[in-house]
């Protein structure tokens, strides 16, 4: 569904991505993983738009994305989530959804309300429909990210650190929204630290350092690597 | 503010909306000639301020050359009604034609810049467009031209008549630009604009095309402002490039009523117009420090609320005066203040 060629993208003598390589199929589940600064959030930057790489390319159902803009690509059927909340503040939560609902989903009013009524059920946001975003706490901002982007009806969702900073409890109920989602067919690569959270969902994970891909495969394999022990887990743990 | 003293607050607010457009309405049969004029420079500044507004406020385009526009329909204007001798009554739309015509070309050249490039970018612009109709012999050159009584006495045999034709022009103008943009603003464009003055990188991750609306908003501006143009040069009955193409009075005292009533607000461009000509009025006999006190005013304003005065107010009621939100389907009709920002409770 998703792949990623030779991807490299520097800021100045930084490089944030150095040819990374990566393939994520239909109907998968995938985990990123990395320590601070590996280029994870970049990585979906540059899938979503935000920043155009150096080198290398992004494929998307077989479609070069090239210098597609960010707003086409969540048209053509990627939503993402920031990993710091970004509600559209001083709108309603419901206005926050529907947006999503009639601009990335290609909506029409009446069908995006409709749309973005789902997205906030399916997020467990419909408690919060009509408040300020910009008053929201913390989890259920989480959960106006995950519900705009699921708004968009993407194909590809793209999660980056939603678990954080959640309890055990909030946790599980995320976890709860993203498999019923899974379930609905959706494909998700979700970047998260939350070990417990991602291991519960994702059948393959990737590790990122240094702007590459250094191991993948599944959640046992990928954890017993020596490579992620000693550069994503420290040498104690090997 | 309990929740009943906020919907209280938001009735008085409306009550004195539909009062003030009263006013507006009974206006010709209440007021003296001289308070006509001045309304008539009110409702056109309000049309430059609610387009400024739209433009900078909503699709972060923050032109300082938006007197362009302004100029091209008050020379458009007076070339079909007075060289071209066509109905001046006709004249006013297709001046407004000519602005948007001429906004395509002024798009395309600072659309390639962002931010203060822009800014700088667009007054250059404009500039530019002010000393080319300097150069216009047929529209008196760079000391500019009356209109002949001929063509005046169209609008009016008496001035009391003239001022009250031309003040139901400004009347129709205003009303028109406001309340077409208030639909656009209740549409899906205005869901997206309000998303893009939010977040503008949030906006186009779920899908809002940035440059598609910026570019409707500036070509949604451009013909208001040729149509407030027509109206300046009816009232002042004449052209001349500093005056049409003054950018103190179009685009100067604009940025500082959207910025003192309210940026990227529906209400405060009303506000901002409202309170710009009661300072005038009133401080205007101080000379040269009513504009020290119109700048001071707009700083303090910004320090202490960037969304202006109507931002302030805001704080404490749950929902617009002018609503250009949609209510929730579900129950859950907003019960929450917007009274702090997300950042603070996001991290607690």
């Amino acid at each position: 569904m998703l792949e990623l060629i030779g991807l490299s993208l520097h800021f100045g003598a930084l490089k944030v991505l150095d040819g990374l390589d990566l393939t994520v199929e239909r109907g998968e589940v995938l985990g990123v993983l990395g320590p601070n600064g590996a280029g994870k959030t970049t990585l979906f930057n540059v899938i979503v738009g935000v920043h155009a790489p150096n080198a290398g390319r992004v494929l998307f159902e077989g479609r070069d994305l090239g210098a597609m803009r960010m707003w086409h690509r969540c048209r053509v059927g990627i939503g993402r989530t920031f990993q710091v909340p970004r509600p559209f503040s001083d709108m309603t939560v419901f206005d926050n959804v529907l947006t999503s609902a009639v601009h990335g989903g290609g909506l029409s009013l009446a069908e995006g309300r409709r749309q973005a009524e789902e997205a906030l059920d399916s997020a467990g946001l419909t408690h919060r429909i009509g408040q300020r975003a910009g008053n929201l706490p913390l989890l259920d901002l989480k959960r106006l990210e995950l519900a705009k982007a699921i708004a968009c009806r993407p194909r590809l969702l793209l999660l980056d650190e939603i678990a954080g900073g959640l309890t055990d409890r909030e946790c599980e109920v995320l976890l709860g929204i993203l498999r019923s989602l899974h379930g609905q067919g959706m494909t998700i690569v979700w970047i998260e630290h939350v070990m417990h959270a991602l291991r519960g969902v994702a059948s393959r994970l990737a590790v990122l350092h240094g702007g590459r891909i250094i191991s993948t495969g599944s959640p046992d394999d990928v954890l017993a690597d020596p490579r992620v022990h000693e550069i994503y887990l420290g040498d104690a743990a090997a | 503010m309990k929740a009943s003293t906020g919907a209280f607050a938001i009735w008085c607010g409306r009550l004195a909306l539909f009062a003030g457009a009263a006013v507006l309405v009974a206006a010709p049969w209440l007021f003296r000639v001289t308070d006509i004029a001045l309304l008539t420079e009110f409702l056109s500044l309000l049309t430059i301020a609610v387009m400024w507004n739209l433009v900078a406020g909503y699709a972060d385009i923050v032109s300082v050359g938006q007197h362009a526009f302004v100029g091209i329909g008050a020379y458009a204007f007076f070339g079909f009604a007075v060289i071209a001798r066509i109905d001046p009554f006709l004249a006013i739309p297709l001046a407004a034609l000519v602005a948007l015509l001429f906004a395509i070309p002024v798009m395309a050249i600072i659309f390639r810049l962002r931010a203060a490039y822009l800014a700088v970018g667009s007054w250059v612009v404009a500039e530019t467009l002010m000393l080319a109709a300097g150069k216009l012999s047929a529209f008196g050159g760079g000391s500019g031209i009356s209109m002949p009584v001929s063509v005046v006495r169209i609008f009016g045999a008496h001035p009391a008549e003239r001022y009250a034709t031309i003040y139901w022009i400004a009347f129709a103008v205003a009303a028109l630009s406001l309340v077409s943009t208030w639909l656009l603003m209740r549409s899906r464009i205005g869901l997206g604009l309000t998303a893009i003055r939010d977040d503008e990188q949030g906006a186009g991750v779920v899908g809002v095309n940035l440059s598609g609306l910026r570019i409707l908003c500036f070509l949604w501006a451009a013909p208001f402002l040729g149509l407030a143009g027509a109206v300046i040069t009816l009232q002042k009955l004449r052209v001349a490039p500093p005056a049409s193409f003054s950018i103190i009075d179009w685009t100067v005292y604009v940025i500082f009523i959207v910025v003192i009533g309210g940026i990227g607000s529906f209400e405060g461009p009303i506000i901002g117009t409202v309170i710009f000509f009661l300072i005038r009025s009133y401080l205007s006999e101080i000379g040269v420090w009513h504009f020290i006190i119109l700048g001071v005013l707009s700083i303090a304003v910004v320090l202490v609320e960037p969304r202006g005065l109507w931002g302030l107010v805001r704080r404490f009621l749950p929902e617009d005066v002018i609503p250009i939100t949609r209510r929730p389907p579900l129950p859950g009709r907003p019960t929450e203040q917007a009274s702090r920002p997300a950042e603070s409770i996001a991290h607690e």
